[in-house]
């Protein structure tokens, strides 16, 4: 098993292997897009209290799940690279910190779009939007710190510690905040929710939530690949790689 | 045990030889909270309002600021690498200096605490829960502090990353706090915001010492 | 305990290390059996001093693997840590305490009788400088602080990091005379030096890192 998940996640078999996942999870993100796209802006109903600008959720909403999704796949990439040493996973952390972070603002500046027209305010201190900034925070902290240390390899098993250290944490800075949230109940006048679970607002929800998922790992996979490349750029296999494209 | 009780008392000798040092984040600390009644406003009923928030966000700042002390020098020096190498138990190693540093900063920031909440006009009635969240979460401070100057030990500058890694972490604990004090100021029952501070304080003893320890490999890597 | 057995051998297979990207040394493999000395050379940024963290268990190697009486270092920590004295480029020093303070320290979980501690002053030459805080003292006088470790230890394998720096002849003769001491019980040592230094009778390896890359 070992013997096998470690030829599996050589740099040079990966390169390999992912070459074909890159494409079809991009494939898959551009279809899943165009349909829920095509549902959630034209074919879907507007909201009875929200009106048109339900439909800034469709994006709100899969960003913001993401936003948690890319910890999660982040956090799994840490502990390979504690456990195992793998070069791949050490990549795929701080590349996961980059995209998860874009998604997150995404979600932050999604929600905030949202918050103008609903709360007459671009910013309320809603428990969602505190966690989203927080997680920013957290996404900035791993990004920085992998990115401070001279050797790569270094760099990336601390932001294994601290994204490991912060799995452990975000549970209770999410409740810490919720429970927060319910005793300060400022001037917000709906709930900030997804669309509430009828089935003609659930399903492009969920189709767009999907092809977020997609367009995660195509970008995943393309970055992953290219810091590979270059990392390994001393090394036999990448300059024959190079060699055959020229 | 005899191993913490080696470390813990060599840490708490140099901090009595550097106590000057360790002086700076308390007078640091004193100082932001006076600030605050120039920058915003004298008003007695407005400060009070606003004192467990400034007390507890400064503390944390002040906090952040010793955080460096706990690692930095024996790391310059060579001096941790010859504990690390001590036999023994790495993680005690690391309770025991965490320990220590509570001991040196934590605890002094519990004591004057109080006098800075006669500055800003808390009410008396949330003094004791002041202290109480104080003395639970300033060990919190010190455990999870160690994490982040245990990452950025091997780098330069690494004081300032390391308190934005460990900020965020902080945020349950400001919150649980703020919240306990607020409640006791205006008589509601407290013990619940307690319970759980003492659940992340064990939380953390119980995890922390093997991140760290994790931490130094890195930084000695 | 097994201090200074003559069945203790240290084993390094095929090590490798890289810095900052670039490979240092690749396939470095020796045997050190009791009693004998490795002496460590290479030009200046040949990883030396990478070699020898290496070996202490302070720096993780990316290949290969140290084995101390057929154990690799890393499963049994503790054992060998207990044969182990390590002296590294810095003195590891406090400088707020004076130098009783320091040499108590030196002592760790071992009790220390105030003579002995008078005696190992004697030893490295500082005894009327026993309550000096040490950043009164010159280079050489707390590199002999560092160094009174030598004198006080038990442990069968010392890896000394450049230990004569900054130190006077006459420190050196007594650093000298305690290392053959050591190597004569039995003990192992692993050196690096640009000082010559004489180790009497005892067999002596030359580890050379110059051109070690096999690719």
């Amino acid at each position: 098993m070992f013997t096998f998940l470690h030829k599996f996640a050589s740099p040079q078999y990966f390169y390999a292997w992912s070459a074909s996942w890159q494409k079809w999870s991009s494939i898959l993100a551009v279809l899943l897009m165009s349909v829920g796209l095509y549902y959630s802006l034209l074919n879907s109903p507007a909201d009875y209290q929200q009106g048109e600008t339900v439909r800034i959720m469709y994006v709100h909403v899969p960003a913001a799940w993401l936003s948690m999704f890319g910890y999660m796949v982040m956090a799994s990439a840490a502990i390979v690279t504690l456990i195992w040493r793998i070069k791949v996973a050490e990549i795929m952390i701080g590349q996961c910190a980059v995209i998860g972070a874009s998604f997150t603002a995404l979600a932050l500046i999604t929600g905030m779009l949202w918050g103008k027209p609903m709360w007459g305010a671009y910013w309320v201190w809603d428990a969602r939007l505190t966690s989203e900034l927080v997680l920013l925070f957290l996404y900035f902290g791993v990004i920085a710190l992998s990115g401070a240390f001279d050797d790569e390899r270094a760099g990336a098993r601390a932001a294994a510690i601290l994204t490991v250290v912060g799995i452990v944490n975000i549970p209770i800075i999410h409740y810490s905040v919720e429970w927060w949230n319910t005793l300060h109940q400022g001037p917000t006048v709906s709930k900030f929710d997804s669309p509430s679970a009828h089935p003609s607002m659930l399903i492009p929800l969920l189709i767009m939530a999907l092809a977020f998922k997609a367009y995660f790992f195509a970008l995943l996979f393309k970055r992953a690949r290219a810091e590979l490349l270059l990392r390994e750029r001393n090394t036999s296999w990448v300059k024959a790689l190079l060699k055959d494209t020229e | 045990m005899r191993l913490f009780l080696f470390i813990f008392k060599r840490d708490i000798l140099l901090a009595i030889r550097r106590r000057r040092e360790l002086a700076n984040p308390l007078v640091f600390f004193i100082m932001v909270v006076s600030m605050f009644p120039l920058g915003v406003t004298p008003d007695h009923a407005f400060l009070a309002e606003l004192a467990a928030g400034v007390i507890w966000v400064t503390a944390l700042l002040a906090a952040l600021m010793s955080m460096d002390n706990m690692f930095r020098s024996d790391y310059d020096d060579g001096s941790l690498e010859q504990l690390l190498l001590m036999p023994g138990s790495k993680v005690v190693l690391i309770a025991a200096k965490i320990a220590a540093h509570w001991f040196s900063i934590g605890l002094p920031l519990v004591i004057i605490a109080p006098l800075m909440s006669f500055l800003l006009f808390l009410p008396t009635q949330a003094l004791p829960s002041l202290i109480i969240t104080l003395l639970i979460s300033t060990p919190i401070l010190s455990l999870l502090g160690a994490v982040g100057v245990a990452l950025t030990l091997s780098l330069r500058g690494g004081g300032v990353l390391s308190s934005l890694l460990t900020l965020p972490f902080y945020i349950p604990v400001l919150i649980f706090s703020t919240m306990a004090i607020n409640a006791a100021a205006v008589n509601q029952p407290v013990s619940g915001y307690y319970a759980l501070l003492a659940a992340f304080l064990i939380v953390s003893i119980l995890l922390v010492p093997f991140a760290v320890v994790a931490a130094l490999r890195v930084s000695y890597s | 305990m097994s201090k200074y057995e003559n069945s203790n051998h240290l084993q390094s297979r095929a090590l490798q290390c890289e810095r900052g990207g670039r490979l240092l040394f690749d396939n470095v493999s020796f045997e050190l059996k009791a009693g004998e000395a490795m002496l460590v050379q290479g030009a200046n940024g040949s990883g030396k001093t990478s070699l020898l963290r290496i070996l202490t268990g302070l720096n993780p190697a990316i290949e290969g693997e140290v084995l101390w009486n057929a154990a690799s270092i890393s499963d049994d920590e503790h054992a060998y840590q207990q044969e182990l004295l390590f002296i590294g480029h810095q003195a590891a020093i406090k400088q707020e305490l004076s130098v009783r303070e320091n040499l108590r320290l030196h002592y760790s979980l071992n009790n220390c009788a105030a003579d002995t501690m008078v005696e190992l002053a004697e030893q490295v030459g500082l005894r009327q400088r026993l309550g000096v805080i040490c950043s009164r003292l010159s280079a050489g006088q707390q590199r002999r602080v560092s160094l009174a470790r030598l004198f006080l230890s038990d442990q069968a394998l010392w890896i000394l990091d450049e230990p004569l720096t900054a130190l006077d002849v006459d420190f050196i003769a007594v650093v000298e005379a305690r290392i053959q001491a050591h190597l004569a019980r039995g003990g192992m040592l692993i050196l690096t030096t640009h000082r010559s230094l004489d180790l009497g009778s005892a067999k002596v390896r030359i580890l050379n890192l110059d051109n070690r890359l096999t690719k």
